[in-house]
């Protein structure tokens, strides 16, 4: 399977003498769908992050589609095929209303107004919120706040979703929206998370941000897991 | 304090109009696709806290800030109190439309002009230096701004409105020290938190990532 | 937003209103240039009668939008209050001479004062509701669509569309954070106390807005921001723009007629 995101020999560090990763080795595959787990202050979203080319870092090389990213111009072609969700829903839905939410990506992406608004109304259809178009980004609940905020990464079409910490503060029925999104989707994800008994629901593959490198989980080694409840995953 | 619809004459609103017109034009070459939300967002965080109430005797007394604003963004406090105001006018229906200009000169005009006189002193790092620079820069732009305030109602009409304006002015000499104190406080706290807000809170006037074509 | 104390409340949404009035169908790019011109008229009046006209004009203009008279009352306060200060500043002697008309104990009230303090009490009121019935009727985010289309600069517009967005997240957390200090006891007076809590209040606000602007930054550029932030709206005219256009041209011209001629 070509991988999608190609990480080799990472390092970087806010504060030079505590580096947060050295060398670190990172590959997300076509058709993934991986939650990616590790301690507060791993750097779970420090990853994600330069994944996206908005924190850089001097070594290491990012292959992002099989093409090497590293100016802003190369990231920037990069991240319109990506759909990322940030952690906080507040800080993505920054325009007045739902709707223009959602069309700010396509119509950055050059579509025309009428495009946009189909892409809208599509989108809308498929995270379950049609009669939200017209809303006002405050008037949402935290849980619907967060189901338009990945509407607006899925607006652009995205190869593969991004999720950082998507179901933090979240009740039990938002948390089951969001899961069912996802599902029905169809796009591979890469989820940064705490939650995971979400990440079973959604996510069959396991990584570890642990020590500054990434250890993939198989399902068997996986500590503290009752396999037996395990949902079969993509069968809804 | 923002001067009400129907008070000013056609002249000086027109005055007024056309040197904030010309304020923020400077303030806009400080803006870019960079610094934009961090504009706007900190044009919110000042309208918050315009809010902020304290008990004076049986009134209170609302935050201008306009210093602490002049010290942070120099030129572009003209867009984003021009902003600001137009919201509150918008919303809330204090201060008005049609004397936006002169409403704005008077709260921008000082912030700017303080802000960068008294810049240098805020952030000396010897506290006694900046905490005199501060306090001056919060009691100074108020000051500025009351004058203005007058300087308004007396253009328009130096008979009647004298004693409105006077009124105003002494009125606004314990502001002057509350607003002094608030900025002084305010300046250690930034200063403790996130300095480098002080010194420029905008970033480089050129945009560090390039623009799509 | 019923936690905005005298922005406008149930039953309609005063930012991104889904008031419907009859006048939120006209073109907001019309309405903008109408009620400015409007208003600067009524800024210039000197006369008396003519300062009457242009109120009641607006009071017309306030009808023609249907707006529910108790939240226009509440919105007209901020005005008002500053009218009842002129109305102590004005009428008596010491600031306007001439013709006595009344003695409040040791103060004289004289013609010349009461015509001044009425006529900038009219002046203002008739501009303010004017306002609210034009632009209060159309969607802020509208506004600055309209804006736009007028030639406004992109980054003032996309400062405003931006402040007002993350305003409402703010004045949130703004009165979060003053439940939180209210609860421990703290009273927003002029102690030193007092004074060193709404400092670090606004030092929070200030600073988190910083790091919440990067954070939106960033959300931004992941959309692929370009420097404009995009509102859906359309503007064009339609007849009932062409009736409002002919209304207000009608009242102006009675209102300058009256100012003029008398």
């Amino acid at each position: 399977m070509a991988a999608l995101i190609d990480i080799t020999n990472l390092s970087f560090s806010y504060d030079p003498h505590r580096p947060i990763f050295e060398s670190l080795d990172f590959v997300f595959h076509e058709g993934q769908k991986l939650g990616l787990v590790g301690k507060n202050g791993a750097g779970k979203s420090t990853l994600l992050q330069l994944i996206m080319g908005l924190i850089k870092s001097s070594s290491g090389a990012i292959e992002i589609f099989g093409q090497r990213r590293s100016t802003e111009a190369q990231f920037r072609e990069a991240r319109l095929q990506i759909g990322f969700v940030f952690q906080d829903a507040n800080d993505q839905l920054f325009c007045p209303t739902v709707g223009d939410d959602i069309a700010f990506g396509p119509l950055n992406m050059g579509l025309s107004r009428e495009e946009a608004d189909k892409i809208v109304d599509e989108t809308l259809a498929l995270i379950g919120m049609e009669s939200f178009k017209d809303r006002a980004s405050y008037s949402l609940s935290d849980g619907e706040k967060k189901i338009v905020a990945i509407g607006t990464a899925l607006a652009m079409r995205p190869k593969l979703l991004i999720l950082d910490e998507p179901t933090t503060c979240l009740d039990e029925d938002a948390c089951d929206r969001i899961a069912q999104v996802l599902l029905d989707c169809g796009l591979p994800y890469l989820i940064a998370a705490h939650d995971l008994s979400f990440l079973d629901r959604v996510a069959p593959d396991r990584a570890r941000l642990i020590g500054g490198h990434i250890i993939y989980e198989p399902l068997a080694s996986r500590p503290d897991r009752n396999h037996d409840r395990l949902r079969v995953v993509g069968k809804d | 304090m923002h001067i009400s619809e129907g008070v000013l004459s056609i002249p000086v609103l027109a005055s007024g109009a056309v040197l904030t017109v010309a304020g923020v034009g400077l303030g806009l070459r400080r803006l870019n696709i960079d610094n934009l939300p961090k504009t706007a967002v900190m044009t919110a965080a000042f309208f918050t806290a315009s809010f902020i109430r304290l008990q004076v005797g049986p009134s209170s007394v609302h935050l201008m800030l306009n210093g602490l604003i002049g010290i942070m963004m120099g030129w572009a406090a003209f867009p984003v109190i021009l902003i600001g105001l137009l919201i509150q006018a918008l919303l809330f229906q204090y201060g008005g439309i049609i004397n936006l200009g002169v409403n704005t000169l008077n709260v921008a005009l000082p912030a700017v002009l303080f802000g960068f006189i008294f810049r240098p002193m805020v952030m000396n790092p010897k506290t006694s230096v900046c905490s005199v620079g501060s306090f001056a820069v919060g009691f100074l732009s108020i000051s500025l701004t009351a004058l203005m305030v007058c300087a308004a109602l007396l253009l328009t009409d130096p008979v009647s409105y004298k004693l409105a304006a006077m009124t105003i002015l002494v009125a606004h000499v314990p502001v002057m020290f509350i607003e002094g104190v608030i900025a002084l406080l305010c300046v250690r706290f930034v200063k403790k938190v996130k300095p480098e807000l002080l010194r420029d809170a905008l970033g480089p006037p050129k945009p560090t990532i390039e623009p799509n074509s | 937003m019923s936690s905005l104390k005298g922005a406008a409340s149930a039953p309609f949404d005063p930012i991104y209103g889904a008031f419907t009035s009859p006048l939120s169908k006209n073109d907001g790019r019309l309405k903008i240039i109408l009620v400015i011109l409007w208003a600067i008229l009524i800024s210039a009046l000197h006369g008396l009668i003519a300062a009457f006209g242009a109120f009641a004009g607006s009071l017309i203009l306030i009808t023609l939008s249907r707006w529910p008279l108790k939240n226009l009352i509440k919105r007209l306060y901020a005005v008002n209050f500053f009218m009842a200060f002129m109305w102590l500043m004005i009428p008596f002697s010491f600031s306007t001479p001439g013709e006595v008309i009344a003695r409040l104990g040791p103060l004289a009230v004289t013609l010349e004062g009461v015509k001044l303090a009425s006529l900038i009490t009219l002046k203002a009121n008739a501009i303010v509701i004017s306002i609210i019935a034009l632009l209060g009727t159309t969607p802020l985010h509208h506004l600055a669509a309209a804006s736009r289309e007028m030639h406004i600069p992109e980054k003032l517009v996309g400062v405003f569309l931006l402040a007002v967005r993350y305003f409402q997240v703010m004045h949130q957390e703004y009165l979060r954070l003053r439940r939180a200090m209210r609860a421990r006891g703290f009273k927003f007076n002029l102690s030193s106390n007092a004074l060193r809590g709404a400092a670090n209040l606004v030092g929070s606000l200030v600073v988190r807005s910083f790091d919440r602007a990067e954070r939106v930054h960033k959300a931004m550029l992941s959309r692929g921001y370009t420097g404009m932030v995009h509102v859906r709206s359309a503007f064009y005219l339609k007849p009932i723009d062409l009736v409002l256009a002919l209304i207000i041209l009608a009242l102006a011209g009675l209102v300058g007629g009256l100012e003029w001629r008398l």
